[in-house]
């Protein structure tokens, strides 16, 4: 028996003989927003084209190489990075299923002070636990949300749990969207087993049910606007033969939904001059960024074998830390360390015995996403110093729970630091902070940008998700959000875009009538 | 309906005749290495950075192909080493990249961080290291995907699950098919 392939209806050239097409909704991206807006709408019985500027991989495609993997399904090659006091690497799909292609899969409700603070600071009254509850649920459900099966959790997260337990800190078992996940920790570079739920196994399998397509390898460039409203949005496609972009798509639609991720949605609403009445688009950008912890054990860890994670330490979430262990494959461990060549090899050969885990901090800071000359995108981001003092707070946790757990030496992302073996070289981090500009931060979780925000001077989107200056222009992804929400973005995402769907369908005569 | 993987089509991408022995002297220089294994993987782990760097946008190849001749000419232009980095002997050669990583000055060390990050992930992607570390991913992949294969059988064959949200951290699991043959449950959204 073979693992099921997602059944999609996927449209690419030369296939695609029409270069006009007309439909009720388009949504650009195919993300955790997109697909979900777009299943939802399908599922209301509109008719909807979702555009995604990536191509389509199988299963069967991630049983490959890393680097393979790497610079096939992610934004410029997984070469992305911000600029700033110290340059964060960043991840985004950029293929059917977007991100939920290569993240972790980790699935966690928008926690309550969160929404409350939205409530109170952006207006969003409408966005509570309570009318959010139905909207998690049905996410869950969509995407098969639930904890790993019990065994196939790997050492490299049983260790974190031992430390956390041995200091009595709260842990919780991980919710991710996967169905068997038999723990071959490659959710970074795309599950080579099936077992992760992305959008494309989930979301977009249902928009296809419900006659939906997706047209792959479409860039959109431009949206057209006309009498204050969204008509349509104009594609170049490219020829998979040749590489060329060089085919036009116009789409002719009562509805635009923009779901392209937390720098390609402001970066196309500036290139369009549209929508920024109120000056924020590209602004607010948090990133909650990370840092990367190892651990060396006397026993073997196989970090390979194993769920990337099972678990996470949730003690100190009140202070905007989030602790938790993170296995990846050997490749990508080969560069925790800045060793190279035989002490390299020395290393590696430990490597079995070696622990990684993460720590991800809630960012007081805001960056911004901006065209530079030429239109070169601009993703500036400047970590402060007053997260820096989290990092390092987070990082002397991360080193006393492994250190709890039995580990000879942890290893941090701070430059200059060595090896840390006892509460001494603990108290010597706070002793002598870690510079920002000597630290290797990291991250997947990149929000704001378009935030959503009831007064039209202070948000690019009202909390029906449509833009406040353009009618029938919708905003659905990780750039609506306010504000950093602390825990991995994923389901929020997609509770908001059910959201969204749900103001449409309810007033879809309405936005019919503009259209019209 | 379309099940079938897309990608564009390129021809292989060589570096240039100027470019292409600096890459081999960083790799040469990078590569890890044992005392009883050499792996002779330098055109291999070329020929996959040559791949990768066809892929990258534009603005990266440039920067990437500075970055290589930053590391060849860079010694001679600051003054501190009389030659390019390709005639140096291996061991001046991981002299001048370890001054690069110990650098205080940001610029230096990314340089440090972008080579390590791209030679070194292809090394350990070879199956002759692979082998050698004894992790052969392929093998776990297959593995794995047995285990799932099983798994998956076994879910099957079970009595047919509810269509309404399990709790989380429920035992059982549906399987998206599953969840597909029920009629949708369309939820009363409630617009105000």
């Amino acid at each position: 028996m073979a693992i099921p392939e997602p059944s999609l209806r996927i449209v690419t050239f030369p296939e695609l003989g029409q270069t006009q097409i007309d439909t009720d909704v388009v949504v650009v991206g195919s993300g955790a927003g997109g697909a979900a807006v777009a299943a939802e709408l399908a599922e209301g019985g509109l008719k909807v084209l979702v555009l995604e500027e990536g191509p389509y991989f199988t299963t069967q495609d991630f049983r490959t190489d890393v680097t393979n993997v790497i610079t096939r399904t992610m934004r410029d090659a997984g070469t992305t990075i911000t600029i700033g006091r110290s340059p964060v690497q960043y991840l985004e799909g950029r293929c059917v299923g977007g991100t939920t292609v290569i993240n972790g899969g980790m699935c966690w409700r928008t926690p309550d002070k969160v929404l409350k603070r939205w409530g109170m600071e952006h207006g969003l009254t409408r966005l509570t636990s309570k009318s959010l509850q139905p909207l998690f649920e049905r996410v869950e459900q969509r995407i098969s949300a639930r904890e790993q099966d019990v065994g196939t959790e790997g050492k490299n997260s049983l260790v974190f749990q031992r430390g956390c337990e041995k200091l009595g800190y709260k842990t919780v078992r991980n919710i991710r969207n996967q169905v068997h996940c038999v723990g071959s920790n490659d959710c970074v570079t795309g599950c080579p087993t099936g077992a992760k739920q992305s959008t494309a196994h989930t979301y977009l399998t249902i928009l296809c049910r419900y006659g939906g397509s997706i047209v792959t390898s479409a860039k959109v460039e431009k949206i057209r606007v006309e009498g204050g409203k969204a008509t349509g949005v104009v594609a170049r496609i490219q020829n998979l033969e040749t590489g060329q972009w060089d085919k036009t798509l116009a789409v002719s639609a009562k509805i635009v939904v923009l779901s392209c991720g937390a720098t390609q949605t402001p970066l196309l609403l500036l290139r369009n001059r549209i929508g920024n009445r109120s000056r924020q688009v590209g602004r607010n950008f948090t990133i909650h960024p990370n840092i990367k912890i190892s651990a060396m054990f006397d026993e073997p860890i196989d970090t390979m074998r194993g769920a990337h994670q099972a678990f996470q330490c949730r003690e100190f979430q009140d202070e905007g830390i989030l602790i938790a262990p993170g296995g990846v494959s050997p490749p990508l461990m080969s560069v925790a360390t800045d060793l190279f060549g035989a002490e390299h090899g020395d290393f590696m050969l430990k490597q079995r015995y070696l622990a990684t885990g993460g720590v991800l901090v809630d960012d007081f800071a805001a960056g911004r996403v901006s065209l530079g000359p030429f239109g070169i995108p601009l993703v500036r981001y400047d970590i402060t110093n007053a997260d820096q003092h989290k990092f390092i707070r987070g990082a002397a946790l991360a080193a006393e729970i492994y250190l709890a757990a039995g580990a000879r030496e942890v290893y941090t992302a701070f430059g200059g630091v060595g090896p840390i073996r006892n509460g001494d070289d603990i108290r010597r981090l706070f002793l002598y902070p870690p510079k920002i500009e000597h630290t290797e931060y990291f991250t997947a979780h990149l929000m704001g940008t378009c935030r959503m925000d009831r007064d039209p001077t202070r948000g690019v989107v009202d909390e029906s998700g449509q833009s406040h200056d353009i009618r029938n222009l919708f905003v659905a992804d990780a750039s609506i959000l306010p504000t950093p929400i602390g825990v991995n973005p994923q389901e929020t995402i997609m509770a908001l875009a059910t959201h969204i769907a749900g103001d449409v369908l309810n007033n879809w005569k309405t936005y019919r009538q503009v259209a019209a | 309906m379309n099940t079938t993987s897309q990608s564009v089509k390129t021809a292989q991408y060589r570096f240039g005749r100027f470019t292409r022995p600096i890459v081999l002297a960083v790799i040469g220089t990078m590569k890890p290495r044992w005392n009883d294994f050499d792996p002779p993987i330098d055109e291999e782990v070329c020929a996959h950075i040559e791949r990768d760097f066809s892929r990258f946008p534009l603005r990266a190849k440039i920067m990437i192909l500075l970055m290589f001749h930053v590391i060849q000419w860079g010694g001679p232009l600051a003054r501190r080493a009389p030659v390019p980095f390709t005639w140096l002997s291996p061991d001046a050669r991981a002299d001048r990249l370890r001054g690069l990583r110990n650098s205080k000055r940001q610029l230096p060390h990314l340089i440090f961080k972008a080579l390590k990050t791209m030679v070194l992930i292809v090394c350990y992607s070879r199956p002759s290291v692979e082998q050698y570390l004894g992790l052969v991913r392929s093998d776990w992949q297959m593995s794995r995907l047995r285990l799932r294969e099983q798994l998956l059988a076994v879910d099957r064959k079970r009595a047919k699950l509810p269509p309404t949200p399990l709790p989380l951290g429920a035992a059982d699991t549906v399987h998206p098919d599953d969840i597909l043959q029920d009629e949708p449950v369309l939820l009363p959204y409630n617009g105000e």
